[in-house]
């Protein structure tokens, strides 16, 4: 289900209740974690952690599905070009190109690491309501000096999150534009390529269009992208104090012992 | 064979602790030729319904059938012609002469049919010639609804369904929507209207199916719907029970403007000789 990518579902957790500024510092170690994992035994260790956040936040699996699922062909991709353009050893070779042990085991490194990211962020996604992402990004970013850029905080955060916000819905709008052709007598399994050259065009133009709308909205309510009254303010309890505190050692004794 | 729904049920975010069961142990038939009107307040799964009978989502438990087929099989593909909820997001050619000939050329027709079904079906939804080999991105609001309609009524299906085709049109063009299904049903084109406004239907619609809570809460024809509690009655005929509580007696199970108004007619005629 498309608009299942990156949602929040309500539930009750030890995850769920953690301030938001708490699940995006540790999306952020664990990136460092996932990126510095090279080996066999580096991602079992990632996975072991990710299971273990995973269990705590009672998520059901099928939400990671969700979230894998829709990016599964751009990791073929990026495995292919892999696959094929790094040179080594070779396993078997073609008519120019070959495959070599080197090209298999970037590919592999590589689409582990992005299936981590994604499960990571599909962690803090799944248990947060969007509007405390924004609120924790404004809050971790207020003491950087933007505002000399010419950028709030507040503004970056709510360009964020809308972004975020932004993508269930052009897969909304994508699948009914396919539903649509479909209803009118197009083969459902034709090319990917040929889907996407005539999904693409009316996409991005009704994305316009609805962004407009959005513009005017906001601005109609008198959004100025400075900053202002929140309605929840966050408060860091012990227990984020302490999950804090927890997976900086755990990442410091990764780094140090690998 | 009609279009038979049997002990259909139908939940979103299966596995999820967002799972919603949407449509619960529905089952009806709908017969050839007939126009029937779906009706529910929003969210009572209208649109997922319609989903189901298009083949687009699979139901949990039970089955579809068009014609005896699956619905989605192979060879039902033509049959259904469907005007989705929100049509003016669905637009996806280059001119609007291309979007009106994408369903023909799907099925198959030779270049000269299809243009002259593009003709003609522009023509029953009075889209404007002149607009043709514009872009549908350039359209009104309206036009791009007109667009949709006649792309779907140019591949000629037997069944036409209808999500909420007259939401955001204006008075005249309502009329001119209703006015041309109704020629399009009286060619033998099954019609299934999904719509949240009884009142529109009243002259046009045979069967009434009526959805709560993802469930048929009543299944029927027009007459029996309008003396069914929880109906939403037309407002012409909450007046005249209004006028039955003040004391005159006229017939309170009217439901048109003209019904009404040749009762309270007739009323007045006969008092005014009672006077005499
Ligand atoms: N894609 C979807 N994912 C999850 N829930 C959905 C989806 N589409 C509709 N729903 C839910 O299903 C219910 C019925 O929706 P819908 O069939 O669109 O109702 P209607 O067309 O009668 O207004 C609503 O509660 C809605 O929130
Ligand atoms: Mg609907």
């Amino acid at each position: 289900m498309s608009n299942m990518f990156f949602s929040y579902f309500p539930g009750k957790s030890l995850i769920h209740e953690l301030d938001p500024r708490t699940k995006l510092l540790a999306l952020f170690l664990f990136s460092i974690l996932v990126f510095a994992s090279q080996t066999l035994e580096q991602f079992l260790f990632v996975f072991i952690c990710f299971l273990f956040i995973a269990f705590i936040s009672k998520t059901k699996p099928r939400v990671y599905w969700y979230s894998l699922k829709p990016l599964l062909v751009f990791f073929l991709l990026i495995f292919i070009m892999q696959l094929l353009f790094t040179d080594g050893n070779e396993i078997i070779s073609f008519i120019n190109t070959s495959i070599t042990y080197e090209g298999l085991y970037l590919g592999l490194t590589v689409i582990s690491r992005f299936v981590f990211l994604i499960l990571f962020a599909t962690v803090l996604t799944s248990t947060t309501r969007p509007s405390m992402i924004t609120n924790g990004i404004e809050r971790i970013l207020r003491p950087l000096p933007l505002k000399y850029l010419g950028i709030s905080s507040h503004e970056l955060a709510t360009m964020m999150s809308l972004s975020i916000r932004f993508i269930p819905e052009l897969f909304e709008n994508a699948k009914e534009i396919k539903d649509a052709q479909v209803s009118r007598g197009m083969d459902p399994s034709r090319s990917f390529l040929k889907s996407i050259s005539s999904i693409s065009i009316p996409l991005v133009s009704n994305s316009l269009n609805y962004v407009e709308e959005l513009v005017i909205a906001m601005e109609n309510r008198c959004f100025q992208g400075q900053e202002r009254t929140n309605l929840y303010e966050l408060k860091m309890d012990k227990s984020d104090w302490i999950s804090l505190l927890i997976l900086c050692s755990l990442l410091i004794s990764y780094l140090y012992f690998t | 064979m009609p279009i038979v729904v049997r002990d259909v049920t139908y939940s979103y975010s299966k596995g999820t602790s967002l799972e919603n069961q949407v449509l619960n142990n529905l089952t009806f038939k709908v017969d050839e030729g007939k126009f029937t009107a779906i009706l529910g307040d929003t969210g009572a799964g209208k649109s997922t319904l319609l989903r189901l009978v298009v083949g687009l989502l699979k139901p949990d438990n039970g089955t579809v059938l068009i014609d005896g087929f699956d619905a989605g099989h192979r060879s039902v593909k033509g049959t259904i012609g469907v005007l989705f909820q929100n049509p003016e997001k669905q637009l996806f050619s280059k001119t609007c002469y291309e979007d009106i000939a994408f369903g023909p050329l799907n099925l198959g027709f030779e270049k000269e049919d299809v243009h002259q079904k593009v003709l003609t079906a522009s023509a029953i939804v009075g889209f404007e010639q002149k607009n043709l080999e514009t872009s549908p991105f350039k359209l009104s609001g309206g036009e791009k609804k007109k667009l949709a309609l006649a792309g779907v009524l140019a591949m000629e299906p037997k069944y036409l369904i209808l999500d909420e085709p007259t939401t955001g049109l204006d008075y005249c063009g309502k009329k001119g929507l209703l006015s041309n299904l109704g020629l399009i049903h009286s060619k033998g084109t099954t019609i299934i209207m999904i719509t949240h406004q009884l009142t529109e239907l009243l002259s046009l619609a045979q069967d009434v199916l009526y959805l709560k809570d993802g469930t048929i809460d009543f299944h029927g024809s027009v007459q029996e719907f309008i003396e069914f509690p929880s109906s939403n009655k037309p407002p012409i005929t909450h007046f005249m029970s209004k006028l039955n509580e003040h004391g005159l007696q006229v017939n309170q199970n009217l439901y048109t403007v003209n019904e009404a108004f040749s009762e309270i007619k007739s009323y007045v005629h006969k008092r005014m000789k009672d006077h005499v």
